[in-house]
């Protein structure tokens, strides 16, 4: 029954993030999913916790909403951003040269599309025409740094 | 049983910390996935064994709740190794921490040909995925790819309005 919930209660949140992504709001999708997705999840918390306790059928649901969530964000983000998504997508037309493929992806386009989002949400600063990392993007960078050399990526 | 898998998944982890993060053949993606994925075949199975034996106090719950964990721990694990693997806008950033450093630009354009370098690497790899092949320089889907492209085309359909009659 619980789990017959979180079920139900992912569903609501994939409706409403639709609904959402039609709507004039000033946020990125992953921020509209969240503005669902956590409400939504408290809400499945409280009710699962009040009708069957902290048992195994209350804390699977739990953790299986958490982790439809999390797979759906990631699915959603991959085809909105991924080059290899877009490419399947456009071979739906039918199939392609493989210059024209190519086409689908300009790198100096992407640099400047990540630019953009980078300044845009604070991590980098411009100033008299020049670049400059934030405090933000500062933290970001370290973080990513260490977790570099945490999986060995550095010494490949 | 929830400490019994956080045992095991901690153990998991532990072993990559300390043991397996330094031999090579999980520094590639398909090293480091197969790792996560075998875990989860393991621990899949071993729920199954559990709620057949144990059906009223594991059953179906218990089965739900071991996949749902090792799901969020895999899924969070590999998304975090290949942002620090590859993430294009982690290496702006690092482009325009060292010229900040060094007082100089940022070369955007260096950054660029790599993109340029990766495309073949991913026509390559949706080949040897099998969702493309490739004959006499055309590039088409494959009947699995047809699918995978139809359900990205779906959920994008779904997340990005604007673009619905792209594709």
């Amino acid at each position: 029954m619980a789990i017959v919930l979180a079920l139900a209660a992912f569903v609501l949140a994939v409706l409403l993030h639709g609904l959402a992504m039609r709507a004039p709001l000033q946020l990125d999708s992953v921020r509209r999913f969240m503005l669902i997705g956590v409400p939504l999840g408290v809400a499945l918390v409280t009710v699962a916790l009040a009708r069957v306790g902290p048992t195994l059928p209350g804390i699977a649901a739990i953790l299986l909403y958490a982790l439809l969530c999390e797979l759906y964000i990631f699915l959603f983000t991959l085809v909105l951003s991924s080059v290899s998504a877009t490419m399947l997508i456009m071979l739906r037309r039918g199939p392609v040269q493989a210059s024209a493929l190519a086409s689908v992806y300009d790198p100096q386009e992407m640099v400047q599309l990540r630019l953009d989002r980078l300044l845009r949400n604070g991590f980098v600063a411009r100033a008299s025409g020049r670049f400059s990392v934030t405090e933000k993007g500062e933290r970001l960078h370290r973080i990513f740094t260490g977790l570099r050399r945490f999986f060995g990526h550095e010494s490949r | 049983m929830l400490l019994a898998i956080a045992v095991y998944l901690t153990a998991h982890f532990a072993a990559y910390v300390f043991v397996l993060r330094h031999r090579a053949e999980l520094r590639s993606e398909n090293g480091i996935s197969m790792y996560h994925f075998a875990s989860a075949v393991f621990a899949g199975l071993a729920g199954v064994v559990f709620a057949v034996l144990e059906p009223n106090r594991f059953g179906l719950s218990g089965l739900v709740l071991v996949l749902s964990l090792h799901g969020i721990y895999s899924l969070s694990f590999l998304e975090l190794w290949s942002l620090a693997q590859g993430g294009y806008s982690l290496s702006i950033i690092a482009s325009v921490a060292q010229a900040e450093a060094s007082g100089t630009e940022p070369d955007f354009l260096a950054l660029a040909a790599i993109g340029e370098a990766k495309q073949d690497d991913r026509v390559a790899a949706l080949v040897r995925l099998g969702l493309v092949s490739g004959k006499d320089g055309r590039i088409a889907l494959t009947a699995r790819g047809g699918r995978i492209a139809f359900l990205l085309h779906a959920l994008r359909r779904w997340v990005q309005p604007g673009e619905a009659r792209k594709g």
